[in-house]
């Protein structure tokens, strides 16, 4: 009964936003222009998609398997936690998720921009368009009401790896992220068509902070679940559904910094229009890519090339509206010179590095169906190679990073530029030596990470120094950015650290053998049987010493689960600043006295957390910021 | 510029399949070995390489390696052999050809594009 | 300028919608039209089985499998069938004899020799990814390989390709 209301919710969406379309598409084949007020329409479609996701939410949560998506994805043995967050744990959910997050920022645009009622009625035609899209999309190839048949008795299993507090909240932040950078396109959008003034930059502003912020959040959270749940303490492995995530990051990260130059100094305007369109259309790209089967991947959803077809037709046009629009305008800007040493030239030059990043990256996510498709080739672009360009490109990212906050804006010189900040670069030297004769017995690329990633923090605080020297009070962007470059520094030095720097030891353990890694004492006391709420649990103990003195004592699993048959191995973690012991337990070995254990010390791990919860910090400062100067 | 490269190849190394009696008794054979580790394809794998992988076909990879590298052979060697066996798709790094040079050609051109659109004279 | 935007726009999204017809898991043989890779085994018999064996034929087929492969119970009956017009060689990975005899016992066996291939290396020397695999081999060139069991409906382009000339 309630799913069947959910529905009905779902084609009210659809019939209430077809008439934005309906007027988006009269207005631009020039027939008669009726006026129409879209915010009316973004108000009910965010209310009927809400009724309709928490109808599937309430279905989930009472395993009603006369859906086929929970009879195919949800289990009533299920710990109710995991019945909620399956909700979007499937393709169908996920999606209506999507929509539900693309109608809620029409409405919250509706609610709280300072824009004109005209300039918001004109960008919600826009957004409330693009639901329409979605919905279709949804009711017709993706619905999650779609009945089961034969209606089971018990639903199949939610994948054990989904059922994980950590993964249970990475979807949502990251359709705040990409799903909210849909406003920043219906907000650039709106201004090409012409008759808003320049003041729109404003009125982006606050939108492309808080989607960056969530999405941020989004594949930091991503990454931390890989880190402590695969049993691998790796963090990023490239898998291109990964890769997807992190393109829109990174336009919207450059975007971020153009959109303040737009703002102060009124150039940019059209750089920043066309990376708020591009955004957008590479977290539909992204979406295509997941969810069509055309790439192989672990994230990938239960894939269907059909599907595939609908999101393609998808992408194809609100890109192509998003391009021709832009191409149309009907706005000129002012146009300067740009000289590479000022602020100007420092923005510019993070731009074509964070674009040519992203570019490089969808390359080689990407060449493998090229070349399967032109050339019948079959290859792989994997880790090595991602790796081998993300290096070159980290040292003029990092050059940028410090000297830019120094450059003046309009033209700087380059001796005075040195000159200014030659205190810096004497504390560069220093803290470069100090780094090396700390690890001196290290790889030369950590210490080179390690030490460019404290310069990084230097500079920044010594940004806020210079400040406090000179009494005066500092500025609120001047914090932002401070706390979002620590950010980086902290997670260059936590990336390198627990990549080049782990510690490793792999063997078969006895039963009261203690091994020694890093300066900690690791025992093996056993194995225990443990039965969980829907799992048998293998669960090693070890005893961790340091010193004699008794620290912890860690439960590493391996868990076998009752419903769908999978096995899951539960790392257990010790973090500190310095670095995590990390440690999974394998299989018996024959003899039975034995097991499989792999220990690891992994250095300054913690800090790539820290250092994404800064970036996060520094944004959300930024987002204040620009709430507050909206006029 | 080769040196670069080879510490590169050991950065973000996870080797979470290998089973204790795989590791080669010699330190610097088993770091080679972790090194071609990283650069092949498990290939019934979701894009993982054989070091990473439960798989049989990454078991019998990463055995083969050993094998090759206790005899004597180099990194050439092997690479080479397991890539006439496997086609490209086995390697995660193609090698360049006509028709795998737009992966590096592509991104330098934009990179070159894009820098003469921010510093061109209006 | 605009029109080359516009031709490069759908060029992406055109090989984007190829890309959707293809199966992105999988892959071909490096083997195909190569000679047949040398290889000196022990058969179940325990007599000597090497690639001589299969090349002084005109046509042969080789398949991949193990007693414990599930697809590969799936597929004997198309190989028995095979067997009938075309002389079958199998090598059995990771085999124990012990478990191998009573499957062949119940199943039939459409194999003239089986190679035993105890420590998998025989399979990787042929390009084998997974079981079961299976060759067609001319004049000792690789001609074809299909991945996974054979069902009824690959049977017709077994008999076209394998079609004595």
């Amino acid at each position: 009964m309630i799913s069947e209301i959910g529905f009905v919710f779902l084609t009210l969406t659809l019939v209430i936003s077809s008439f934005s379309f309906a007027q988006l598409i009269y207005s631009h084949l020039n027939l008669k222009n009726f006026a129409f007020n879209h915010l009316k329409v973004t108000n009910l479609i965010f209310f009927f998609t809400l009724s309709s996701f928490i109808s599937l939410t309430y279905s989930f949560l009472i395993s009603d398997f006369s859906l086929n998506v929970i009879a195919q994805n949800s289990n009533s043995q299920l710990p109710t936690i995991y019945k909620f967050t399956g909700v979007w744990g499937n393709h169908e959910g996920s999606i209506l998720l999507w929509l539900l997050v693309m109608t809620f920022f029409g409405f919250l645009f509706s609610k709280n921009s300072s824009a004109t009622e005209e300039f918001k009625n004109n960008v919600l035609k826009i957004q409330n368009s693009l639901c329409f899209l979605v919905v279709s999309f949804v009711i017709f190839t993706s619905n999650p009401f779609e009945k089961s048949f034969p209606y089971p008795i018990e639903g199949g299993d939610l994948n054990p790896l989904l059922q994980d507090p950590g993964l249970a909240i990475h979807p949502p932040f990251l359709y705040l992220g990409y799903v909210g950078f849909s406003i920043i396109y219906s907000i650039s959008v709106a201004a090409l068509s012409g008759g808003v003034k320049k003041y729109f930059i404003k009125i982006l502003k606050p939108w492309v902070f808080i989607s960056w912020i969530f999405l941020t959040c989004g594949i930091g959270l991503g990454s931390w679940w890989a880190y402590y749940e695969l049993g691998w303490g790796g963090f990023w492995f490239w898998d291109p559904v990964e890769n997807a995530s992190l393109l829109p990051w990174l336009t919207a990260s450059a975007l971020l910094h153009t959109i303040v130059v737009a703002d102060k100094k009124k150039i940019f305007i059209n750089w920043t229009i066309i990376l708020s369109i591009l955004t957008f259309i590479l977290s539909l790209l992204g979406t295509f890519l997941v969810r069509s089967g055309v790439l192989v991947s672990v994230h990938a959803f239960a894939n269907d090339p059909t599907r595939g077809v609908y999101i393609l037709l998808l992408l194809t046009s609100i890109s192509f509206f998003g391009i021709f629009k832009y191409i149309n305008k009907n706005i000129q800007m002012g146009r300067t010179d740009i000289s590479l040493i000022s602020r100007e030239g420092m923005i510019s030059l993070n731009n074509i590095f964070m674009l040519s990043l992203t570019f490089t990256i969808l390359v080689g996510t990407i060449y493998p169906l090229f070349a399967s498709v032109l050339f019948n080739s079959k290859i792989s672009v994997g880790a090595p190679f991602f790796n081998s360009i993300l290096m070159p490109v980290m040292f003029p990212f990092i050059a940028g990073m410090i000297i830019g906050p120094y450059t003046k804006w309009g033209k700087d010189d380059l001796i005075l530029l040195l000159n200014r900040i030659k205190i810096l670069i004497l504390c560069f030297f220093i803290i470069s030596l100090l780094v090396w004769y700390l690890n001196y017995k290290t790889p030369i690329l950590s210490i080179i990470f390690i030490a460019l990633g404290c310069w990084i923090i230097f500079s920044s605080l010594f940004e806020i120094f210079q400040f406090i020297n000179k009494k005066l009070r500092i500025p609120k962007k001047t914090f932002a950015q401070v706390t979002a470059h620590i950010g980086i520094g902290l997670l260059i030095i936590g990336a390198t650290g627990s990549s080049i720097l782990k510690q490793e030891k792999i063997q078969f353990q006895e039963v009261g053998q203690s091994l020694k890694i890093k300066n900690f004492d690791v025992e093996f006391l056993g194995v225990k049987k443990i039965e969980g709420p829907n799992y048998i649990s293998q669960m090693g103990v070890f005893s961790i010493k340091k010193q004699g003195k008794k620290i912890k004592i860690l439960r590493p699993e391996k868990r076998f689960y009752n419903a769908g048959k999978q096995v899951t191995t539960e790392a257990a973690i010790h973090s500190s600043i310095f670095g995590d012991l990390y440690i999974a337990i394998g299989d018996v070995h024959e003899d039975k006295t034995k097991w499989t254990t792999r220990i690891w010390f992994n250095p300054f791990t913690i800090w790539i957390w820290i250092g994404v919860f800064f970036l996060a910090t520094g944004g959300s400062i930024s987002f204040l910021n620009s709430l507050s100067r909206q006029q | 510029m080769i040196i670069f490269i080879f510490f590169m190849n050991i950065i973000l190394s996870e080797a979470v399949a290998i089973e204790p009696n795989e590791i080669l008794k010699n330190k610097e054979l088993e770091a080679q070995a972790r090194a071609i580790g990283k650069e092949l394809r498990c290939l019934v794998c979701q894009n993982e390489d054989i070091q990473n992988s439960n798989a049989d076909i990454a078991k019998d990879l990463r055995k083969i390696v050993r094998i090759k590298l206790e005899k004597g052979e180099s990194k050439e060697e092997i690479m080479d052999f397991i890539h006439s066996k496997y086609g490209d798709f086995v390697l995660f790094s193609p090698p360049l050809r006509f028709d795998t040079a737009g992966l590096w050609l592509l991104p330098i051109s934009f990179f070159i594009l894009l820098t003469f659109y921010f510093f061109r004279k209006r | 300028m605009k029109y080359f935007f516009f031709v490069f726009f759908f060029f992406c999204i055109f090989i984007l919608y190829e890309g959707l017809q293809k199966d992105p898991n999988l892959v071909p043989s490096n083997l195909i039209s190569k000679k047949i890779p040398e290889f000196s085994i022990k058969s179940l018999q325990g007599k000597n089985f090497t690639n001589v064996d299969l090349e002084n034929k005109e046509v042969v087929i080789l398949n991949f499998f193990a007693s414990w492969c599930p697809p590969c119970k799936v597929e004997h009956p198309q190989l028995l069938k095979l067997s009938n017009i075309i002389p079958v060689f199998g090598i059995a990975k990771k085999n124990k004899k012990n478990d191998l005899l009573p499957w062949l016992e119940e199943l039939g066996s459409p194999y003239e020799v089986i190679g035993m291939d105890h420590n998998g290396l025989q399979s990787v020397n042929w390009g084998v990814y997974g079981l079961p695999e299976t060759f067609i081999i001319q004049n000792g060139l690789v001609k074809y390989r299909h991945v996974g069991p054979i069902m009824k409906r690959d049977l017709e382009i077994f008999k076209n390709l394998t079609k004595k000339k």
